[in-house]
């Protein structure tokens, strides 16, 4: 599986209810360093970069900022666990 | 150092990959994923190069972009330069691997236009410092 | 001396923004058609690449990353592209523009017909790019395009209407008989030339060339704060001298031979042969800034090595990049296209570079996790953001004048 499987993909919650689309996934270091999967960053509207602004601290210039976060308001964090990919969830790879 | 939270989009996809000498290896085209029974999802290896590259633009010139990968290389079933993310030592501006250039595969393109065209010009083994 | 030397990055860089081939004569055009009327945009074009070129080399010194880099990764893969597409055939274009440029100077020297140096002259522009060292190439063509400096010269020689010139200039001067499209047509030109991407290209990669780190920052705004007003300069001179000469008579500029005229009026012989050793040297220092940079672009948004500190065998792709580059330039001159029409026609792709250059760097220049305590301070974000708009506001009324105007000929 591939990050650009799971990104621009629509979300959905336990109900099937469609939430939006992925636009970046958020990791924490396991045990070993390698980095897991704990979020997905969901946006209502647009699949388009983020510039940045996403990140906490991170707002400047102000007009830039504010655009940025108007063209990309509604985004939310979805838990790892409580997110579902539609019809065709995806399946535990052995690989 | 690694940011946390490390964001796969942000922090890892098209940024610039350099080796432990800071010499470039490749951008990050695409991430490795692997999904757990249990459901746990970790990001194992970077994808560099066309083919990986290819498929994430789409459309026509994205497929065209990844034939020209395909095609170059000698293998039957090309797959894109695979780095795993335990060669991974620092994510900045730059994502930086702990190991040396030659390590990896040699990208099939770069092999091809230096064995034909660049190294039969006089003069192509000296660096100007 | 080694102080001095140190800012011919930023004067290299510069040429290519104001006194290339296209602008040459495009300086000379707008003053023979509108005195110094268009002066100002000249200035303001100066200031818009002042910011942004220096917003790109700290972030090359401080991060190591050049402009196509932060593109790549701030805007995506599809946008980049586009942005990859656009910023290419305007460098492309240019490249090809500048070994004309190179080719028409020796004609001026030699009557022998420009096409026939083409070849000539595109050779030996790839020996330089294959062979040369970066601080070399960037000293001896950076120094030998001062030689323009001649124009200022020659305007102090031809003793103009000094008060009829700054009249103009300050815009309170009777209108000029110009339509208000060629008017705008000219203005928006100018100032997409003044800001053109390739200059950000090369001056970011040019830093990271000379592996620049944050000890290198005052070297970096040197070059900028000289370099680029040091062009401005030369291009108000050509202006003014054309203002002087060819306004009066209501004689249209279209050649780079009539661009010199003022300065063999005033100067002579002599003045005339330092006027083509500086337009040469003006179009091959211009020729080498887009060469690479149409290397780097590519390079740079595929992650591959490039550069010229490396040997040419360890970066295959950039090199192959540069070469084919240089060769689709002549293949273009031989279809004996006019080399100046050529720079006019790249506005077009202009038009979708800017914007998706400029705003990459705006942001990473304001990102901690690159520059640390090195990022914008509010007088460069309202003059980033500024810019942007007037960059933005640039590249939406381009296309509509371009084609109104028949590209500035009516």
């Amino acid at each position: 599986m591939r990050a650009s499987d799971l990104l621009g993909r629509t979300v959905h919650d336990h109900d099937g209810r469609p939430l939006g689309r992925a636009v970046d996934l958020l990791t924490t270091p396991g045990p070993d360093g390698t980095p897991v999967i704990t979020a997905v960053l969901v946006a209502p509207r647009h699949r388009s970069r983020f510039l940045g602004y996403e990140r906490p601290g991170i707002q400047r210039p102000w007009t830039v900022n504010r655009l940025a976060r108007v063209i990309h308001r509604g985004v939310r964090e979805i838990p790892w666990t409580e997110v579902r990919w539609g019809p065709d969830d995806i399946e535990p790879a052995a690989s | 150092m690694t940011p946390d939270p490390l964001r796969v989009d942000f922090h890892l996809l098209d940024r610039q990959v350099v080796d432990r000498h800071g010499r470039p290896v490749g951008k990050v085209d695409d991430i490795e994923l692997h999904i757990d029974l249990d459901g746990t999802a970790t990001v194992t290896a970077l994808l560099v190069g066309q083919i990986a590259l290819g498929l994430r633009i789409d459309g026509r010139f994205g497929t065209w972009l990844a034939s020209v990968g395909r095609r170059l290389h000698t293998d039957r079933d090309p797959v894109p330069l695979r780095v795993p993310f335990h060669h991974v030592t620092d994510v900045g501006s730059a994502i930086t691997l702990g190991i040396d250039l030659e390590l990896l595969d040699e990208p099939p393109l770069e092999r091809w236009l230096r064995d034909h065209v660049i190294a039969r010009i006089p003069g192509a083994r000296d660096a100007r410092q | 001396m080694k102080r001095a030397l140190a800012v011919t990055l930023g004067i290299l860089t510069a040429i290519g923004g104001f006194v290339d081939i296209g602008d040459l004569v495009a300086n000379s055009e707008t003053g023979a058609r509108f005195g110094m009327r268009l002066a100002w945009v000249v200035v303001v074009g100066v200031i818009g690449i002042c910011v942004y070129a220096e917003m790109s080399g700290r972030v090359a010194a401080v991060s190591g990353r050049p402009v196509f880099d932060l593109v790549r990764e701030r805007l995506g893969p599809k946008v980049a592209l586009a942005n990859l597409a656009g910023s290419y055939l305007v460098t492309l274009l240019t490249l090809a523009a500048e070994i004309g440029g190179v080719a028409l100077a020796i004609e001026l020297a030699t009557s022998v017909h420009y096409l026939l140096w083409v070849p000539i002259a595109a050779f030996v522009i790839w020996v330089v790019l294959w062979r040369m060292r970066f601080e070399t190439m960037e000293r001896v063509f950076g120094l030998a395009g001062l030689a323009l400096v001649v124009f200022v010269v020659a305007l102090i020689a031809l003793d103009p209407p000094w008060r009829e010139l700054g009249s103009q200039a300050l815009g309170q001067a009777s209108a000029s008989g110009e339509g208000w499209a060629s008017y705008g047509f000219f203005a928006v030109s100018l100032f997409a030339a003044a800001m053109t991407p390739y200059e950000v290209f090369f001056f970011s990669s040019g830093g990271v060339e000379e592996e620049w780190t944050r000890k290198d920052l005052i070297t970096e705004r040197t070059n900028v704060f000289i370099g680029f007003p040091l062009g401005g300069i030369l291009s108000l001179a050509i202006m003014a001298c054309a203002a002087t000469v060819f306004a009066p008579l209501g004689v249209q500029v279209d050649s780079i031979g009539q661009t010199t005229l003022p300065v063999a009026l005033a100067l002579g012989k002599l003045g005339l042969a330092v006027v083509i050793l500086g337009v040469f040297a003006a179009t091959f220092g211009a020729a080498l800034e887009t060469g690479l940079s149409a290397g780097y672009t590519i390079a740079q948004y595929f992650g591959w090595r490039w550069g010229k500190s490396v040997a040419p065998r360890s970066a295959a792709r950039f090199h192959t990049v540069v070469l084919v580059s240089l060769l689709l330039g002549v293949a273009l001159l031989l279809t004996t296209v006019d080399p100046v029409t050529v720079t006019e026609v790249s506005l077009v792709f202009s038009a979708v570079a800017l914007p998706l250059t400029y705003l990459p760097i705006l942001v990473v220049a304001n990102d901690r996790d690159y520059l640390g305590d090195q990022v914008n301070g509010r007088l460069a974000n309202i003059f980033g953001v500024g810019y942007l708009a007037v960059i933005l506001l640039a590249a939406v009324a381009a296309i509509p004048l371009m084609v109104i105007t028949g590209m500035g000929t009516s």
